[in-house]
C-alpha cells in the first residue's frame, strides 16, 4: 500500500472526520458499550452510556451483533436524527467497532434522482392502466353499438326507408310536435279483394299480398314516395315528406308512380292468372295540406290526414275502372 | 418486573407501495399524501405494551424493490420477521412481493411474515381480484402448513385488518387498524 505524505494524510483524516461526521462505538463480546466518541450528537447518540448493553441504547444495532463476518457494511441508514449514515462494522479480536459516516448529502442527491425515476415509472404504469380501461370501455361501447344496430335493423322493417334514414341519420327529430305540410297522398287497393280471398287459401293470400306489396313498394320508393302503411289490401303512400321537390313535382312523381304500378300490376296479373289467381287494383291521389301530430301519446308520430281526403280518394277509386284509371 | 423484548422487523415490497407511510402511520400516527422515496433504509422503533411484556419493534423500512434497486439481503440479518407490502391498485407489486418472499426464504429460511395489501382506501381502483387473493392466501398458508415442525409461518393479511407481527416465540402482536396508511390506527 502506498503511503501518503504525512501532511496530506493528516488533511484527509481531518476532512473525513469533519465532513463525514465520523463517530464510533466500541462493543465488547458481551455486547456492552466499551467506548464511544466522535460526532455522536450528529446521529442522536450523544447520551449513550458506557458499560451498559449497547443494543438497548442504540436500537438500530438490533440483530446485527455479534458479527457474522469480520467486516460488514450497511449503506445509507436514516436514523432518528434525520441524518443518513453508512454503518461500518469491524471485528477487532473479541470486540467490534461500529463506525458511522454521514452520507446525508449523497442520500438526498440519490433520492432526488430516484424520486424522478419512480414518478416517471408510476406515470407510465398509470397510462397503461388508463389505456386498458379505455380499451375496456371501447369494447363495451362497441357491444352497445352492435346491439343498437341490430335493433335499428329490426325497426327498419317497420318504417318507410326515407323515414328510417331521416331519423337514424339525425336529420329528422322525433320530438313531439305538430306541423302542417302539403302532401300528395296516394291510395290504392285490390279490386274485389274480399271475393278473391274467399277463393284462396290463407297461404295463397299471404303470398299474393307479399308479392303485390313488395312490387308496389319498390315502385313507390323508386319514385320518391313514402310508403305510409298497408291496410288489408290497401296501400297508402305520400309524396312531400321527409323529402319534397315541391308540390307540383311531388304530384307528378305520384302520377308516374301510379302509371308504373298499373303496368307492373298488369304483368303480375298475367303471372297470377296462369297460377289461377287474378287481381286488379284501382288507385287515386290527392294533394292536400296534412298535419302531423303525436296526438296524446309519445309512442307514435304519424301524419294525420284530414278526414275529407280519404273520402275524396275513396270516391275517386270506386268511380273508376280498376285497371285503367288514374 | 416486565420483560422487554426487542425484535427487528423488515418492511419489504416494490417501490411506492406505501411501506414508509405504513411505518409512519404506525409509529407516529401521521399520514402524508406526498410521496417521498426511501433511499437505503430508515429505521424506527415502536414500543408495544402487551399485558405481560413490552416489545420494542425495530422497523427497518427498506428501499423499494425495482429494476435499479435490488434488495440487499444482508439488511435482513437478525430480523425476527418481515412484512411484505403490495399495492392493491398495482398487481405487479404483488408479484414483486412474492418474488421477495422467495428470495428471503431461500437465504434465511421460513421467517415469519405477513403479506399486506395496502391502499384499501382506493378500493375502487383495486386491480387484484378477491378470487386471486383467496387462492394466494390458500397457497401461502398451505405451503407453511406443509412444513413439519415449523413454528413460524406466514399468512396473508388483507382488508381492514391491522399489521400483525408474529414474534419468534409465536405470540402475535396486533394493533387495530387498516391496511391503508390513511386509516386511523
Amino acid at each position: 500500500m502506498e503511503v501518503l505524505p504525512a501532511s496530506l494524510a493528516e488533511r484527509l483524516r481531518e476532512l473525513t472526520y469533519n465532513e463525514r461526521a465520523v463517530a464510533y462505538l466500541h462493543v465488547d463480546a458481551a455486547l456492552t458499550l466499551m467506548g464511544a466518541d466522535g460526532h455522536l450528537d450528529n446521529y442522536g447518540l450523544a447520551a449513550v452510556r458506557l458499560g451498559e448493553p449497547v443494543v438497548e441504547q442504540v436500537y438500530f444495532l438490533e440483530g446485527l451483533l455479534p458479527l457474522e463476518e469480520s467486516s460488514y457494511f450497511v449503506p445509507s441508514v436514516e436514523l432518528d436524527s434525520g441524518r443518513a449514515a453508512d454503518l461500518h462494522f469491524h471485528q477487532d479480536g473479541a470486540t467490534v467497532w461500529v463506525v458511522l459516516l454521514d452520507v446525508t448529502a449523497a442520500r438526498d442527491a440519490a433520492r432526488q434522482m430516484q424520486q424522478k425515476a419512480y414518478e416517471m415509472t408510476l406515470l407510465q404504469e398509470k397510462e397503461v392502466q388508463l389505456n386498458r380501461r379505455l380499451e375496456s370501455l371501447n369494447r363495451d361501447l362497441e357491444a352497445a353499438n352492435d346491439f343498437l344496430v341490430t335493433i335499428s335493423t329490426k325497426i327498419s322493417h317497420y318504417l318507410a326507408p326515407q323515414i328510417y334514414k331521416s331519423i337514424f341519420s339525425g336529420q329528422k327529430d322525433v320530438a313531439i310536435h305538430t306541423g302542417r305540410k302539403e302532401l300528395t297522398i296516394f291510395f290504392s287497393d285490390i279490386k274485389d279483394f274480399t271475393a278473391t280471398t274467399e277463393r284462396l287459401q290463407p297461404e295463397e293470400i299471404t303470398f299474393l299480398l307479399n308479392e303485390y306489396f313488395t312490387e308496389m313498394s319498390t315502385i313507390a320508393l323508386k319514385h320518391g314516395g313514402t310508403v305510409d302503411k298497408f291496410i288489408g289490401d290497401a296501400l297508402i303512400s305520400f309524396f312531400g315528406d321527409p323529402e319534397t321537390k315541391g308540390t307540383v313535382e311531388d304530384a307528378r312523381a305520384c302520377i308516374n308512380m301510379a302509371t308504373e304500378m298499373q303496368s307492373r300490376l298488369a304483368e303480375l296479373n298475367v303471372k297470377w292468372r296462369s297460377a289461377g289467381k287474378n287481381s286488379r287494383s284501382a288507385c287515386a291521389w290527392a294533394s292536400t295540406p296534412a298535419s302531423a301530430t303525436s296526438a296524446t301519446s309519445a309512442a307514435l308520430t304519424a301524419w294525420t290526414i284530414p278526414p275529407s281526403v280519404p273520402r275524396l280518394i275513396s270516391r275517386r277509386v270506386s268511380s273508376r275502372s280498376p285497371s285503367l284509371d288514374i | 418486573m416486565t420483560t422487554v423484548l426487542q425484535k427487528k422487523i423488515c418492511m419489504l415490497g416494490g417501490f411506492s407501495v406505501g411501506k414508509t407511510s405504513l411505518v409512519k402511520r404506525y409509529v407516529q400516527s401521521v399520514f402524508s399524501e406526498t410521496y417521498l422515496t426511501t433511499v437505503g433504509v430508515k429505521i424506527d422503533k415502536k414500543t408495544v405494551d402487551l399485558s405481560d411484556r413490552i416489545v420494542n419493534l425495530i422497523l427497518w423500512d427498506l428501499a423499494g424493490e425495482d429494476d435499479i434497486n435490488s434488495l440487499r439481503m444482508t439488511n435482513l440479518r437478525g430480523a425476527a420477521g418481515y412484512v411484505l407490502v403490495a399495492d392493491g391498485t398495482r398487481p405487479s407489486t404483488l408479484d414483486v412481493a412474492l418474488s421477495l418472499h422467495k428470495r428471503v426464504e431461500a437465504d434465511f429460511g421460513p421467517l415469519p411474515f405477513v403479506l399486506l395489501l395496502n391502499k384499501s382506501d382506493l378500493k375502487e381502483q383495486w386491480a387484484i381480484s378477491d378470487i386471486a387473493l383467496a387462492e394466494l392466501q390458500q397457497r401461502l398458508v398451505g405451503a407453511a402448513k406443509q412444513r413439519p415442525n415449523r413454528r413460524r409461518r406466514g399468512g396473508c393479511l388483507q382488508g381492514p385488518r391491522g399489521p400483525r407481527f408474529e414474534l419468534n416465540d409465536g405470540s402475535p402482536t396486533r394493533e387495530p387498524g387498516r391496511t391503508s396508511a390513511r386509516a386511523d390506527l
